[in-house]
């Protein structure tokens, strides 16, 4: 299913190379500010998730692989993809640069990140700690994904779900806030003023609150209607910060 | 086969030009891409003018050594300046008297 999708994906994403839109390619700074940055990364990227779709068919067809290795396999090609499109966009996007004259230009002030990244590292500590004094109440079992519903639908062992994908899930907002101060022009809105570290800030108390509840669930302490109104809550809050960032 | 020889002797030759016309150029001042290449048109009476894609790579060749550092400014869209580093300074002026040896090397070869 996932590798149809792909196919689907990668030839639609080939089909509108050469038009930027707002519905499907890869998208950075640069693919927004040149047509050639677009249409260069979309080209290379529209063909590459052909490609990996067919693979994903072929082999999962062919081959008995489990699910974790499936995905295993897709995180790492689609980590090169978008690492690989990236280049492309930035090297055509600076040749593009290389041959326009400048007008009158002023200097563009990259903001420092020292305060978000402390705002943003406190959460994981706070975690971190809680985990260390409840762990003895933590079930062997933690729920770590809850459906519609709030019913859990995914269990893991109690390390595992409670403490490393908690964590990583916490490290993701941080990692990609170092990423943007040192590619200010990786993310849509490039990070050239405060809005997108601010975006990305408000982004990891949200996911520091869900995984602090997803703890308190597996707990006893909060209910499972709790973590789908925090779900509610993530998609207006995702929708206001788009509306901050994008300035409408 | 003999036009593919020259080719590549002329980018051998070249490459090592530009990147220390670069470095002289930043040396009285930052600038933009853009400018850097009009500056060394000028220099070189549009003899010797790489193109946008080999600037590119000098450019990106010259930073990954530390010698040149990039920063961003604003006209109507993002766009890169170049500023030279301390060690760009260093290693420019270790380049500059290396230059004058080939210079007389390059004078004594053409009267043999």
């Amino acid at each position: 299913m996932i590798s149809v999708l792909l196919i689907v994906v990668g030839v639609l994403t080939y089909a509108l190379r050469n038009r930027p839109n707002p519905y499907i390619g890869v998208r950075f700074g640069y693919t927004y500010l040149s047509k050639e940055a677009w249409r260069k990364a979309n080209t290379f990227a529209g063909i590459c998730v052909t490609i990996l779709g067919l693979i994903l068919l072929i082999v999962s067809l062919t081959l008995n692989i489990s699910l974790s290795i499936f995905l295993a396999i897709l995180m790492i090609a689609l980590t090169i993809l978008v690492v690989l499109s990236y280049k492309i966009a930035k090297e055509t996007y600076e040749i593009e640069d290389l041959k326009t004259p400048t007008q009158v230009t002023k200097p563009l002030r990259i903001e420092g990140i020292k305060f978000y990244l402390i705002v943003q590292i406190v959460p994981i500590f706070l975690y971190l700690i809680l985990t260390l004094i409840l762990w003895d109440k933590i079930p062997s079992r933690v729920a770590i994904h809850f459906d519609v519903t709030g019913k859990p639908d995914y269990y893991s062992d109690k390390f595992i779900g409670a403490v490393v994908i908690s964590i990583i899930a916490m490290c993701i907002t941080p990692l990609l806030t170092f990423l943007n101060y040192i590619e200010p022009m990786i993310t849509r809105f490039p990070a050239f003023g405060s809005k997108s570290f601010v975006f990305l800030t408000v982004l990891q108390f949200y996911i520091a609150l869900a995984t602090f509840l997803a703890l308190l669930y597996n707990l006893n302490i909060v209910s499972g209607k709790v973590i789908v109104a925090s779900g509610y809550a993530f998609i207006a809050i995702l929708l206001g910060l788009i509306w901050f960032v994008s300035g409408r | 086969m003999r036009d593919e020889a020259v080719k590549k002797f002329r980018k051998e030759i070249r490459s090592g030009i530009y990147a220390y016309l670069v470095l002289k150029i930043l040396e009285s001042g930052s600038l933009h891409g853009y400018a850097i290449r009009k500056k060394i048109e000028e220099i070189t009476e549009g003899k010797f003018v790489p193109s946008e894609g080999t600037l590119y790579d000098i450019l990106k060749g010259l930073q990954k050594r530390g010698l040149v550092e990039s920063f961003w400014v604003v006209d109507v869209r993002p766009r890169k300046c170049y500023r030279i580093t301390e060690s760009g300074k260093i290693v420019l002026k270790e380049i500059e008297s290396e230059i004058e040896t080939l210079r007389e090397i390059i004078g004594r070869v053409g009267g043999l």
